[in-house]
């Protein structure tokens, strides 16, 4: 269970990856990935690829992250899902708030 | 013992040499009457050595020598003629039908003698070196063959690769038929496409050895979607723990997201790579951070990645150190700014330019290292057909029930409902409902735990502070809860198909129900995910119960 940021060369992009299951438990490694007030990312991408699994809680997570960040709707991705966590956005109409590559 | 063919015509001259020639060292003497004879005799008895008259019947001495000759191959067997006249007594005639010497009558026994001493003596020399010969020949024969099997796995393990032109243009020239260089494309699980370029240290099959698992293992990885930093971290332990020291792996590891605008780069031991956009400006050098895989313990390993925001239309070039260490006679290389100088300068054709350059620079100089060029164009890439590697095996089976009830104790630990949803997903019915399951569980459990028995209030969530303040609450209040359980009861319904989930619990109560409008909230989530998994749910006992049927 970890949470990884990394910020591309030109500080233009965050990307986080979460690893294991995205449950309430990781509430403050969450927070900290993202509310860093040194960058300001343009883009900001959240990485499923290791993510297991996802629960409510993660989706108030998200939704906390994107007023941090003052982003639009679809301003941020999550990449790299899989079917079931596909789901779980489409179900709870997610998908229109981030764009889900 | 040596074996002495003698041919004449006349049976006293033969007997007369084959007794002079047993005098002499014992030597296994046959004979034969005349030049069609001497024929018959070489092919039946394998002669070391031919003492021939020349004037016969049938067939003389020099026809005789020259149907030999024609036999024997790359074996020498000497032909010493024998004669009388003085006329015939020259090298020159002898040497022109075939034969090796001569030696006239009537014979000086140490002439004789040292004449086939000599000519036994070439013929061991030559036999010999074609004996080595015919072994050379033969482990050549079983080289090339070991290198045919070898290149079917090479090509076996390597021809996976997706090399579409829309987005790869490469050129590899390897020194000898194996290469220590390797590059590798596939596209992603879920579009995008991964890339590994990388140069083995050494030539030839030592350094070709270590791309077979090099590549087995790529392109596992890449089907699992892993990231380009685990990709790196899975080569370095394995080729770690495979190749001796010294030997290692220098490689760029590449990750094009499904848009095209996302890079992730992990690069290792190799030369700096190019990027130039669309337009041909150029971008920016993409340096390595890390040592080659292959040397440091999986403990010292760094997986960390650079990101590059690319756009479509932009390239990137990398290409192995024998590019730039390719030397001209006087041994000047190639070199970084040469390179660098053509690809800024160049328009769309810059690949072929370098490839030009390199050629006219080394001129007739042999290349001395694998070269391998790779220039990358940023494109769309739709993800590749995943094989359902689930299949149907059974469409019928038994109903069953089962019963789990969790205590206090048991909702302090977060594994619990993982542990029933894992234990769910071992069914073979249930396997490809596993990630579904847990989520369900998981949303049921935390409402009957977080609503009912700890009665927390969910519009707390409603801001930031609250969402966090909310779990700390929840720690607190499981803490100090006693007596309380959890039951979950489930039974597959095998008539309609369906699973069906009672959760029940010691609490208050709660009952929820799904909100329209929740796109801003923060909670009220919960029952949203269950309704939309399942088929029916409805909640009695005031709320303390809450049952599903989620549909198989």
């Amino acid at each position: 269970m970890a949470v990884e940021a990394s910020i591309s060369i030109d500080n233009s992009v965050l990307t986080i990856g979460i690893k294991g299951k995205f449950y309430f438990s990781m509430i403050s490694k969450f927070r900290k990935a993202y509310s860093n007030d040194s960058i300001k990312p343009e883009r900001v991408i959240i990485d499923m690829r290791n993510t297991s699994a996802i629960d409510s809680s993660a989706l108030g997570m998200l939704l906390n992250m994107q007023r941090y960040l003052k982003k639009e709707d679809g301003e941020i991705s999550i990449v790299n899902c899989n079917q079931d966590v596909n789901k779980v956005f489409q179900i709870t109409h997610l998908n229109k708030k981030f764009r889900i590559e | 013992m040596e074996k002495i063919l003698v041919v004449d015509d006349i049976e006293a001259n033969r007997k007369l040499l084959s007794k002079m020639l047993v005098a002499l060292k014992n030597y296994i003497v046959i004979e034969a009457i005349n030049g069609r004879d001497a024929i018959a005799q070489f092919e039946k008895e394998e002669p070391d050595l031919i003492l021939m008259d020349i004037n016969m019947p049938e067939m003389d001495g020099y026809q005789s020598a020259t149907a030999i000759k024609a036999k024997t191959g790359d074996y020498y067997i000497p032909v010493i003629f024998v004669t009388a006249s003085t006329a015939e007594a020259s090298l020159t005639n002898a040497l022109a039908s075939g034969g090796d010497d001569f030696i006239s009558k009537p014979f000086n026994v140490e002439v004789l003698e040292s004449k086939i001493n000599a000519h036994l003596r070439i013929r061991e020399l030559n036999k010999q070196l074609c004996d080595k010969n015919d072994q050379l020949v033969q482990l050549n024969q079983n080289l090339i063959h070991e290198q045919e099997l070898i290149e079917h796995f090479f090509e076996s393990a390597l021809q996976k690769s997706f090399l579409d032109e829309k987005i790869i243009k490469y050129h590899m020239s390897p020194m000898s038929t194996f290469n220590g260089d390797i590059l590798l494309v596939e596209r992603g699980p879920q579009g995008g496409f991964y890339m590994v370029m990388g140069d083995f240290t050494g030539h030839g099959l030592t350094a070709a050895m270590g791309t077979l698992p090099a590549a087995l293992i790529f392109f596992k990885m890449v089907k699992k979607g892993a990231a380009v930093g685990d990709i790196a971290r899975e080569l370095n332990r394995q080729l770690n723990s495979l190749m001796p020291t010294g030997l290692f792996f220098a490689a760029t590891l590449l990750e094009l997201n499904t848009h095209s605008d996302i890079m992730s780069v992990w690069m290792g031991g190799m030369p700096d790579c190019y990027w130039i956009g669309g337009n041909g400006e150029f971008k920016n050098e993409i340096i390595a951070q890390h040592m080659p895989l292959g040397i440091l313990k999986d403990n010292q390993f760094d997986d960390t990645t650079e990101i590059f925001n690319v756009e479509t239309g932009d390239k990137i070039y990398l290409y192995s150190d024998g590019i730039i260490e390719a030397h001209k006679s006087d041994g000047e290389m190639f070199g970084n700014e040469r390179l660098k100088e053509i690809l800024i300068t160049e328009g769309d054709n810059r690949f072929e330019k370098v490839l030009q350059e390199l050629k006219i620079f080394t001129g007739a100089n042999d290349q001395n290292d694998d070269i391998t060029l790779v220039e990358m164009t940023c494109n769309e890439i739709s993800a590749a057909e995943v094989d359902d590697e689930i299949q149907e095996v059974k469409t019928f089976f038994l109903p069953w029930k089962m019963s789990m009830s969790l205590s206090a104790k048991e909702m302090r630990d977060q594994d619990s409902v993982t542990e029933l949803s894992d234990m769910l997903g071992s069914m073979p019915m249930l396997v490809r409902h596993k990630g579904v399951l847990q989520v369900l569980l998981f949303e049921m459990y935390s409402n009957a735990l977080e609503h009912s028995i700890l009665q927390l209030n969910s519009s707390a969530k409603n801001n930031e502070e609250g969402f966090e303040n909310y779990y700390k609450e929840r720690e607190l209040e499981l803490n100090k809860l006693e007596d309380a359980y959890i039951t979950f009861d489930l039974s597959y319904l095998d008539d309609r198909g369906c699973l069906q989930i009672r959760i029940k619990d010691s609490g208050a109560g709660y009952k929820g129900h799904v909100s329209n409008d929740s796109d801003e909230m923060l909670h009220g989530r919960g029952l949203e995910i269950i309704s939309g998994l399942c088929e029916s749910f409805s909640f009695t006992d005031d709320g303390r119960v809450l049952e599903v049927l989620y549909r198989l």
